[in-house]
């Protein structure tokens, strides 16, 4: 019994150890972001790149500060633009897929067989591939230099659907129907059962569209012109443009994660508790 | 209303799911397939440079001779890529779903290692970690021969080939890891999502750790492990940094040889597609068999 005992704790001991030690290289990224961004001025350039700091500055955060007080588009109106642009295109995508993924499976349009196929064609395309048509056709809607131009072509997404609908599969149909024999809505039944069951899954799906509209960078160089409309990785790109301003870069750098961080960390409990409570398996 | 009662619910049933699907068909058109079926005709042609806006000219396969005859730095670029992804992607998914194991077992500091290591990801996607990586974040920083996390004098007692292989395994390590935050988590949310009724009852059956892999969780998440796979194979193929997206890009920006251009991104899209088919038979077909495996749900 002791020696089995032992066995079961040197191996639990073992699978601590290998965890730890991914910790820290998984980590490593983001502790080099901190550490970058109260280095001083000397320690930014030097080659190797040093990865911890030896005199830790809040030089950079004045600098940063400086240079957007210096810029003539405030910085809130840069935070206002990206916080815009995230939380509807965020919004509108669960909702439009989940929906979409809802109908798809559950009640089998004709022809959802070929949608689905196209779904997936779309999923392998790379963005790079259609980008000139896709620019034109935004011009032709006359969305360009507005914020439509970036959160429309962002709600359909391929990856998203996918993601969904592998869910959606899991969800039973007794319970639909019972919702429908019941006197549930259309609507009802979608609001008040769908969604509450596939919570891990437009959980997750806002989470990845969060990270992924919060820190596009493409779109927003393409699609607004004005200086005004620009989002915060863009003013990133301006604020390195002065000299000697790598420290309020860092800087900006590291609070430009920050929301993406507190956002997963904030939700991760959500995802996985509801996940294991939710009846979609067992 | 009358016209309304005389549908049968089966077709009431199929109007309301198209109903919901309209809002994402229409994205789907204007954003997909029309862009999709444009790029097709243009790689059969080039822009016509003498009007203004999106006019093609048609000039039959001549994109396609050139990018498999006359221009030397296509193939290798993609054959290249492919190679890297073949190799890549059951590294990553098999690494995550090791991972993820471990983690769902994992008593302590649940919250904190899930955090930890999706921190790639949340990182990964955008202007941030373009910044890191230019700054030498995964070669110099991580590379152990002329960092500061390890002392120059153990180095120099290991000596220099074991430095290199320790180098050489660091950074595959560390590039895994890196590309595999978001399988792990499908992964892992999947595995705590099985009833541990399953594994209780194939625990009094005397099952060991290997068959329980083997008969319970792997069939339970192979739909994951279907998307997990697609999704790798997918943003090696969609990354920015790729090297052949980054020679279409340049043919279109730089040379503006938008016919060119589109002719070699269909090129790399009917390769993908052809890796994504094989998947789908093999680890689809397999997903499909276990489907309503492990009892009613």
């Amino acid at each position: 019994m002791t020696a089995e005992r032992l066995k079961k704790n040197s191996s639990w001991t073992a699978v601590y150890i290998i965890m730890i030690a991914l910790v820290c290289f998984t980590a490593l990224p983001l502790v080099y972001l901190v550490s970058t961004a109260f280095k001083p001025l000397s320690e930014l350039y030097v080659f190797p790149p040093q990865f911890f700091v030896r005199n830790p500055t809040l030089k950079n955060f004045s600098d940063l500060m400086l240079a957007l007080s210096s810029s003539a588009v405030p910085y809130t109106r840069y935070m206002y633009n990206s916080i815009l642009i995230t939380v509807i295109t965020v919004v509108l995508t669960v909702i439009i897929t989940s929906l979409a993924a809802y109908g798809l499976v559950k009640h089998s349009p004709p022809g959802s067989k070929t949608w689905f196929n196209i779904i997936v064609a779309a999923l392998m395309v790379s963005p790079q591939v259609t980008q000139i048509p896709k620019y034109l056709v935004i011009n032709e809607l006359g969305l360009v230099n507005s914020y439509a131009a970036i959160i429309i072509p962002a709600l359909a997404s391929a990856y998203y659907f996918f993601l969904v609908k592998q869910f959606v599969e899991q969800l039973p149909n007794e319970l639909i129907e019972a919702a429908r024999i019941d006197g549930g809505g259309e609507m009802y039944i979608f609001w008040r059962i769908i969604m509450p069951m596939l919570k891990p899954a437009w959980v997750t799906m806002l989470i990845f569209c969060f990270v992924g509209t919060w820190n596009d960078y493409f779109s927003p160089l393409v699609y607004l012109n004005d200086q005004a409309m620009k989002t915060l990785p863009l003013a990133l790109q301006t604020i390195g443009t002065g000299i000697g301003r790598a420290g309020a870069v860092s800087a900006a750098t590291l609070l430009m994660t920050m929301p993406t961080i507190i956002l997963f960390t904030i939700s991760q409990r959500n995802v996985m508790q509801t996940m294991i409570h939710s009846g979609i398996k067992g | 209303m009358k016209k309304k009662m005389r549908l049968s619910m089966r077709t009431r049933d199929s109007l309301i799911g198209l109903f919901y699907l309209t809002p994402f068909i229409i994205g789907l058109c204007a954003f997909f397939l029309y862009p999709i079926v444009s790029s097709l005709l243009l790689s059969f042609g080039d822009l016509d440079e003498e009007k203004i806006g999106f006019a093609i000219v048609l000039k039959g396969f001549d994109n396609f001779v050139k990018a498999f005859r006359t221009d030397t730095n296509f193939l290798p670029r993609l054959w290249r890529s492919l190679k890297s992804v073949i190799i890549n992607t059951p590294l990553v998914v098999i690494f995550s779903l090791i991972l993820a194991i471990m983690l769902s077992k994992v008593k302590y500091g649940k919250g904190f290692y899930r955090v930890v290591f999706l921190l790639p990801f949340v990182l990964g996607t955008g202007a941030v970690m373009t910044m890191l990586l230019k700054q030498g974040v995964d070669t110099q920083i991580i590379s152990i021969s002329n960092s500061s996390i390890i002392p120059r004098q153990w180095l120099l007692y290991l000596g220099a080939d074991i430095v290199e292989i320790l180098d050489m395994f660091f950074s595959s390590i560390i590039r895994i890891l890196w590309q595999s935050s978001v399988q792990l988590i499908l992964f892992l949310s999947a595995i705590l999502g099985i009833s541990p009724a399953l594994y209780e009852s194939a625990k009094i059956d005397g099952a060991n750790a290997y068959e329980t892999f083997w008969k319970i969780t792997l069939p339970m998440v192979s739909p994951i492990l279907l998307l997990n796979t697609v999704y790798t194979i997918i943003t090696s193929f969609t990354d920015i940094n790729n090297e052949v997206l980054t020679y279409i890009t340049d043919n279109t920006i730089r040379y503006a040889q938008h016919g060119y251009a589109a002719a070699m991104g269909w090129i790399y899209f009917i390769a993908i597609l052809l890796i994504i088919g094989v998947v789908f038979l093999t680890i689809g077909s397999y997903a499909r068999k276990n489907q309503g495996y492990g009892g009613k749900r």
